[in-house]
């Protein structure tokens, strides 16, 4: 009895990594880690990191860039960035082209071509030769790419593609399945993105405060997460002024303009973090009068924040939040 | 023969008829003045026989009383917290700072989940009177502070 019970494997203190990619900060987190943590870490920073490589539209040389260019010729590229474009047109159809990436030459007429500092002060750009109001005429039109698995060939179309969003969620996603198994619990985040596996560091779930999309350190929300993802959109960081306009990066594919939705920010938890990226932009877009609907409709855990400050919750978000405020000031 | 045998016959009539008809209303008279035996014949069902006042009260109906007592102020106290939430439901669908009823959580305390002697049921109506004379005073409480938290979803491209 008084003999020390030997263990199976010792407790380690949990691991965690940060880095930037995709223009924001990844953090890896693994919770009581097994014995390949380290390598699986290594692994999924990999992961994220060939991800935004082949997705980036700030880099020219880049297989979406590539891809881009080519229109509506056959380009071959690598899995990730062929995976990424399938899954950005699937959720195009399925959320009935709320969700749309031809947005490339809309953030560029708004002079979001390159990276901007946003979260340094006040970003402020001339008005482009072009103008910023000029319209798309592919209004409506929906989004028919062309694709090869076979030789993971792709034929975006004319219209260039912009995966930013969709990326970073299938960034984590992967990451996280490399992840799934090297410790007790991991915690997968990118940007607003982020993807929470198992019961968390105390045993009770991952809780995750959901930020105030008008600033300053109080959260609109708590969320306690097992195993699921969770992603925002908001106008808080990503916004500068054209001119005398004030823009954003949410992108309304109806309008081709930023989004005047109404909203400020939508968050969405889902089971992935892809998709819940993809359906909390598809209902900033829709707008204030009917994010409560179609959340409902579609069955969508959303929590979101109107213009007033007012925070709605659809019904399917209701078990998770752990604590909230009516609205904010 | 049939015109004496008719006479005869309205003769005896005009002589019985009154007879009994005083007959029928002496006997009415003589019951109505008079107690009905009891022993011989169960009572109807619906007679509402008047209770009998006993000395000392019942232990029963004492109890009863109570719980009664009891019972009605616990109502009155939950009558006052649903409009102490309902104010406060108001206050948040407004968006206006968090009320919470001040005796709210007082009165449901207080009053009590079960009766069993008349001292407690009547503090209780005198606490519930007194209830029902003043409204419930609402006062703004602080709102809980938001959890510890282990990570933050929002704007893209946050320094965290």
């Amino acid at each position: 009895m008084s003999a020390a019970t030997p263990t199976t494997r010792s407790v380690r203190e949990d691991l965690q990594v940060s880095f930037r990619s995709m223009a924001s900060e990844v953090r890896l987190w693994v919770v009581r880690p097994g014995a390949d943590a380290d390598d699986r870490l290594g692994r999924a920073r990999e992961a994220v990191e060939r991800v935004a490589r082949t997705c980036t539209r700030f880099d020219p040389t880049s297989e979406l860039m590539r891809a881009n260019e080519a229109g509506a010729r056959w380009t071959v590229v690598s899995r990730e960035c062929f995976d990424a474009l399938v899954a950005a047109h699937r959720a195009h159809v399925q959320t009935q082209g709320r969700f749309d990436p031809r947005v490339l030459r809309v953030l560029a007429a708004h002079g979001y071509d390159t990276s901007l500092p946003f979260g340094s002060g006040t970003v402020s750009l001339p008005v482009p030769c072009g103008g910023v109001t000029r319209r798309s005429r592919l209004r409506h039109r929906t989004w028919r790419p062309r694709f090869d698995p076979d030789r993971l060939a792709v034929r975006v179309g004319r219209e260039p593609v912009d995966l930013g969003g969709i990326g970073k969620g299938l960034a984590v996603r992967w990451a996280a399945r490399v992840l799934s198994d090297a410790g007790d619990a991991a915690l997968v985040e990118a940007g607003g993105d982020l993807m929470a596996l198992g019961a968390g560091p105390d045993g009770d779930g991952w809780s995750v405060a959901v930020e105030s999309p008008l600033g300053g350190p109080e959260p609109v929300a708590v969320l306690r997460l097992h195993d699921r993802a969770c992603a925002t959109s908001s106008t808080r960081l990503r916004r500068w002024t054209v001119g005398d306009a004030e823009v954003h990066h949410l992108i309304d594919p109806r309008t081709r303009r930023p989004a005047e939705s109404g909203l400020l920010s939508v968050t969405v938890v889902g089971e992935d973090p892809a998709w819940s990226e993809v359906w909390s932009k598809a209902l900033f877009v829709s707008g204030r009068g009917s994010v409560r609907a179609t959340a409902d409709g579609f069955g969508l855990a959303a929590l979101w924040v109107d213009r007033a400050g007012r925070v709605g919750t659809s019904r399917a978000m209701r078990p998770y939040v752990l604590w909230q405020v009516p609205r904010v000031a | 023969m049939t015109e004496r045998g008719t006479r005869v016959r309205w003769t005896t009539a005009a002589l019985v008829a009154p007879a009994a008809a005083a007959v029928f209303t002496g006997t009415t008279v003589w019951a109505a003045g008079h107690e009905p035996a009891t022993a011989a014949t169960p009572a109807p069902a619906t007679t509402p026989a008047a209770q009998p006042v006993p000395a000392q009260p019942d232990p029963l109906v004492a109890s009863l009383r109570a719980s009664i007592d009891s019972n009605s102020a616990q109502v009155e106290a939950l009558r006052r917290t649903v409009a102490a939430l309902l104010a406060q439901a108001a206050g948040i669908a407004k968006g206006g700072p968090v009320a919470a009823a001040a005796g709210t959580t007082s009165s449901s305390t207080t009053a009590p989940r079960t009766s069993s002697s008349s001292a407690s049921s009547s503090a209780t109506a005198r606490t519930s009177s007194s209830a029902t004379r003043s409204a419930p005073v609402l006062r703004p409480a602080a709102p809980a502070p938001a959890p510890a938290t282990h990570t933050t979803t929002g704007a893209s491209g946050a320094v965290k």
